[in-house]
């Protein structure tokens, strides 16, 4: 009689850890790996600004020195795609690619990171300009 | 006892009713928890923490960029205008966040042309997100540009050191030659070189810069530094001066040995400081010379020599602590009447040449060597009066030197740096009881000029080239060929090879000669009645620039007159101070060796009151007073002073 008891009350545990699991997410997961490139990303045009680096590049439009800069600040796996806007949305990087990796990966990727990030002007010159960093794990 | 059955019976049930509120509570806890973690997951805060830190720094980078631009307009609405679109721009480059960026307190502001300039700008933000619930989120955005100008100062070429630092005083040190500019008071806008590094004396970063094109102390500098941000600094300095203090050394009957121990006073750059008694020479003191160390590394270094009634010289030597004294270094003749002895340093050794009627010694910074037995005149006489002078040019050791022997035979000769060489019999002087010989190096040329006054009531000149005599001397008329010269004092431009003769002549007339490097040109009876012809009751000397001459002389009971002279308005009209008690049989006039000093000339005059009194020349206005040095002499009949100008300025 007390077997059966313990062997119900057993299975009553059993079901709700079950049921918590469910919920669970796992660093593996799409979600996991879009906030951690976020968090990267943010870092990476973050340094990039505070040395003076990253309003040179955009407003002297040195797309290849900011491409190079992404490339050995990003981790080795992060592929990106970067696009200047002014504030009225038109691109400013027209025609010109500030990318690395596989075009096709941002398209098939279902954990695609996406970072904003405004930078004012450069030097004496007030004209803020917008990167949308995008950033996908090969 | 019922109770009790019943629950033995059912003991199983409630370890069921147990299990079943544990689960309950792991659902809940773990419900719980899943709605926790979801909203921390879902509400963005990464990205709400990144928005924060792009706005903070954006906010610096607008502040920077206002200063950058005020500092190129001084449009002091530059700030506001920026942040007013930064805060609009900021909302809308983060559309649904709710985002609202104020700001307070915004300034700007510069102070330049100063040793410390600056430009800096402030302001203080608020920072609400309204879909986080963030509200009142403040930060302060700063930018300055600091630069100091430590100082300047002739080093071959002109060299100025600064620091530069942004805000929290933090050295900016990527600066390179485009980020400068440089002009120079007297040259304009020059060009220049950079280099920077950590300067142990000072403890900080520094940059040096260096202007080839600037080779003499110019009265101010000013640097223009705008740095990798855009932001402008003007830093101008004209009180970096660094003194370059004189000596007079003289005799007087104070202090302990009266007379026979020579004082000396220095000259601060304002004044001149308390008397200072050295040593006894052991015998009343009649001469004195006085000369500063030309080497750098002993710029402290001062040699005071006295010629006292018992004939012998002694040597008073300043090693930038202390006097050191050395009594009876030599013997010239028993109670000398005239200055038969000179001291003069080499330019570049910084060795000093003593030298009397019967031989020489040197100092070399520390002992003076044995004496050198050298006989001037041959066969010997007793020489009267010896002057040298030193070659100015760079790299030179060389000395010249002039002697009036008793016979009136005027000598030539030359220092090599370790020897006596070239002696020549210049010619047969018109007396040999007057300082009527002169000797000075054109500065450029470095040729050496000799100049006497002959027997036959002209004056002669013959250069020494370095290596050979000119074939004969060059006559020329100072005082219109009718009575002898009897006092002389040759003074060369210290930028040119002019050279300003001057010349009291036996009728009491003060006559002046200019050499423009090639021929004389005579300006007589600039007074026709000095004060005395049986001392040198006159004297002249050129400003540090070369572009303008003093003389200044005795020529009535309390009164001096003076006049300058430039090269391209000749001889001014006469002017003269008054209230210099007495008649004023000796007048002496020294070259501050630094332009950045306000006293261009510093001078001494001895009263027949026995008056050792000062002179000070600014460029514009000389200014006498009767007794500064001293009151009493004790004798007129000597010329018992001399001023010595310290070659460098003292350290900082």
């Amino acid at each position: 009689m007390r077997v059966v008891e313990a062997l119900l009350a057993s299975l009553l545990i059993m079901v709700a850890i079950t049921f918590i699991n469910v919920f669970a997410v796992t660093p593996s997961s799409p979600a996991y790996e879009a906030s951690e490139l976020e968090k990267v990303g943010y870092n990476v045009l973050h340094d990039l600004d505070e040395q003076g680096l990253l309003c040179r590049f955009v407003y002297n439009k040195e797309w290849e020195n900011l491409t190079a800069a992404l490339m050995a600040s990003l981790p080795p796996d992060a592929y990106f795609n970067v696009t200047v806007y002014y504030l009225n949305d038109t691109v400013v990087n027209q025609g010109v690619l500030i990318r690395y990796g596989d075009p096709d990966i941002f398209e098939s990727s279902d954990s695609v990171a996406s970072v904003s990030y405004i930078v004012p002007g450069y030097q004496a010159n007030y004209a803020p300009k917008i990167l949308v960093l995008q950033l996908v794990r090969e | 006892m019922r109770m009790r059955r019943l629950v033995e019976q059912k003991r199983g049930q409630f370890i069921v009713i147990a299990a079943l509120m544990i689960a309950i509570m792991i659902v809940s806890i773990g419900a719980i928890m899943y709605g926790a973690v979801t909203y921390f997951r879902y509400e963005r805060w990464e990205e709400y923490l990144a928005i924060v830190d792009n706005v903070k720094l954006g906010s610096s980078r607008v502040v920077e960029m206002s200063l950058a631009g005020y500092t190129l307009t001084l449009d002091d609405e530059t700030l506001k205008n920026n942040l007013d679109q930064w805060r609009s721009n900021v909302t809308k480059a983060y559309p649904g966040f709710g985002l609202t960026l104020t700001y307070s307190d915004a300034t700007l502001s510069y102070y330049w042309s100063n040793k410390t300039s600056f430009s800096a700008a402030n302001a203080s933000f608020n920072l609400d997100i309204a879909s986080v619930g963030l509200t009142g989120y403040g930060f302060t955005a700063s930018a300055s540009l600091r630069v100091v100008i430590l100082e300047y100062a002739i080093d071959k070429d002109l060299k100025i050191y600064l620091t530069v630092e942004k805000e929290d005083l933090t050295p900016v040190t990527n600066l390179k030659k485009g980020n400068f500019q440089v002009n120079v008071t007297g040259y304009g806008s020059v060009d220049f070189s950079v280099a920077r590094y950590y300067d142990v004396e000072y403890g900080f970063f520094l940059y040096e810069i260096s202007c080839p094109s600037v080779s003499s102390q110019p009265e101010s500098v000013t640097v223009t530094v705008v740095d990798k941000r855009g932001v402008k600094v003007i830093a101008s300095s004209e009180s970096v001066i660094r003194r370059a203090p004189a000596i007079i050394g003289y005799r007087s009957l104070t202090g302990v040995n009266l007379g026979r121990s020579p004082k000396v006073r220095t000259w601060n750059g304002t004044i001149w400081l308390s008397e200072s008694e050295l040593q006894s020479a052991g015998s009343s003191v009649r001469f004195i010379r006085a000369a500063y160390c030309p080497v750098a590394a002993r710029y402290y270094e001062k040699i005071v020599m006295t010629l006292s009634e018992d004939g012998y010289l002694d040597a008073y030597v300043w090693n930038g602590t202390s006097w050191t004294v050395t009594n009876n270094i030599a013997f010239t003749t028993s109670t000398p009447s005239y200055r038969m002895f000179d001291i003069e340093y080499e330019k570049t050794s910084g060795e000093a040449l003593l030298v009397y009627p019967n031989g020489y010694r040197t100092w070399n910074g520390s002992t003076w060597s044995n004496e050198i037995q050298y006989i001037i005149a041959t066969p010997p006489l007793v020489v009267n009066w010896i002057a040298l002078a030193q070659k100015p040019t760079s790299g030179s050791n060389e000395i010249a030197l002039i002697a009036l022997d008793q016979n009136k035979v005027v000598h030539g000769l030359i220092w090599n740096g370790s020897q006596f060489s070239e002696h020549i019999v210049l010619g047969n002087a018109q007396s040999a009881t007057t300082e009527c010989i002169a000797v000075a190096y054109e500065s450029k040329s470095g040729y050496a000029t000799f100049v006497w006054a002959g027997a036959d009531k002209m004056c002669y000149s013959r250069q020494w080239s370095g290596s050979v005599w000119d074939s004969s001397a060059v006559s020329f008329d100072l005082n219109g060929a009718t009575t002898l010269d009897v006092w002389l004092s040759l003074k060369a431009d210290p930028t040119s090879d002019k050279l300003m003769l001057l010349d009291v002549d036996n009728t009491m007339d003060l006559n002046t000669a200019y050499w423009d490097g090639s021929s004389w040109t005579v300006t007589r009876d600039h007074d026709k009645d000095v004060d005395t012809k049986d001392s040198r009751c006159a004297d002249l000397e050129w400003e540090l620039s070369g572009s303008k001459l003093l003389m200044v002389w005795g020529t009535s009971s309390s009164k001096l007159s003076y006049k300058t002279w430039t090269p391209s308005d000749g001889w001014s009209s006469e002017n003269f101070i008054s209230g210099m008690t007495g008649t004023h049989p000796w007048v002496q006039l020294r070259r501050n060796s630094l332009s950045t000093e306000p006293t261009k000339i510093l001078g001494a005059t001895l009263s027949s009151n026995a008056d050792l009194g000062s002179l000070t020349w600014d460029g514009t206005t000389l200014t006498g007073a009767v007794d500064t040095i001293t009151t009493d002499t004790g004798t007129t009949g000597y010329e018992c002073f001399e001023i010595a100008f310290q070659r460098f300025a003292n350290p900082t």
